[in-house]
């Protein structure tokens, strides 16, 4: 039975391994995925951002020796006519006083507030306050920021879980090419 | 003080600041290339390379500071937050700041929108005005 929903693009990594480079490969190639699959790379823009800054969360914060292991899913589906793309991510924080403190930091600025405001408390927050290389939370607000996308972060115990919904309704696929012949 | 050289993160990336200080005091910095990887010590050297640049924009004769983000690509929003905060301490010492966001890319449009809420969020700071240059629009 159809469920009305048209699954187009599902990347999902589970568990992710530590490598110098896991993060360029992750985000590069899915730059380079969605841009073979989209005529216009502008509207998609969100869903890298919100992945670029997602995995950069995982390499930096993640305890990669408990399990379970950091895990990614980034999927495009049609739900009856409409596009929804979702990012969502888990993993153990090393760290859970830092992760709570990202978590209120995140909390606080994307609470009942849209996006014009959230922008200019991240402006704000920027120039005014404190050392940007401990402050958490940062890569996280600036996705929230967009007004495509709604961002729901959580803490249960010490598993860390992000999920990004990016509304892109203009969202239209490449033509096909059925002259191409694949050599 | 001591001019510092140009600034290569290293490893496989390309990603590079460059800068030149002109007889006229005008300082021009350039981005080049990604950044979207903290890695501790290579995120920290870039983090320390830009307060070099802010002090060297506040404690020598610059009258000017130029900042182009033309070539920057895809960057982490802690490594764009960065060049504001420098920006924006240069700003607060009276130096006039303009910005160049005109690339093409995608990328382009997260940096132009930053540039822009940039130059609104201090708009209310001392210091002269910032002079935005837009040839394309933002998605």
């Amino acid at each position: 039975m159809s469920t009305g929903t048209d699954i187009k693009y599902e990347l999902q990594l589970k568990p992710l391994r530590f490598h110098p480079e896991l993060a360029e490969s992750i985000i590069f190639g899915l730059k380079w995925t969605l841009g073979a699959m989209f005529q216009d790379p502008f509207p998609v823009r969100d869903v890298v951002v919100a992945v670029r800054e997602v995995v950069d969360n995982i390499v930096t914060h993640a305890d990669w020796d408990r399990t379970p292991g950091p895990s990614l899913l980034v999927s495009y589906r049609v739900h009856r006519g409409h596009p929804q793309f979702c990012v969502s991510s888990a993993n153990v924080v090393k760290d859970i006083d830092e992760a709570e403190h990202a978590l209120r930091f995140i909390q606080k600025h994307i609470s009942s507030k849209t996006s014009d405001v959230l922008w200019h408390e991240l402006t704000n927050h920027l120039i005014d306050s404190t050392d940007i290389r401990t402050n958490g939370g940062i890569g996280l607000l600036q996705v929230a920021s967009s007004p495509r996308c709604r961002l729901d972060v959580r803490l249960e115990g010490a598993l860390f879980r992000v999920r990004v919904d990016v509304d892109i309704p203009e969202l239209q696929a490449a033509p096909a090419c059925p002259d191409r012949t694949g050599s | 003080m001591e001019i510092p050289g140009p600034f290569h993160l290293g490893g496989n990336t390309i990603f590079k600041i460059e800068h030149d200080l002109d007889e006229q005091g005008e300082l021009s910095i350039w981005f080049y290339g990604g950044l979207v990887v903290r890695h501790g010590d290579r995120f920290d050297r870039y983090l320390t390379h830009l307060e070099t640049l802010e002090r060297l924009a506040t404690n020598s004769s610059v009258t000017h500071v130029h900042c182009h983000l033309e070539h920057l690509a895809e960057v982490l929003s802690r490594a764009q937050h960065a060049i504001y905060r420098m920006l924006h301490a240069m700003r607060a010492r009276g130096l006039p700041v303009t910005i160049y966001a005109t690339g093409e890319q995608p990328e382009q449009s997260e940096h132009l929108r930053m540039s822009r809420l940039f130059v609104d969020g201090v708009g209310k700071q001392p210091g002269p005005p910032v002079k935005l240059m837009e040839i394309r629009r933002a998605s």
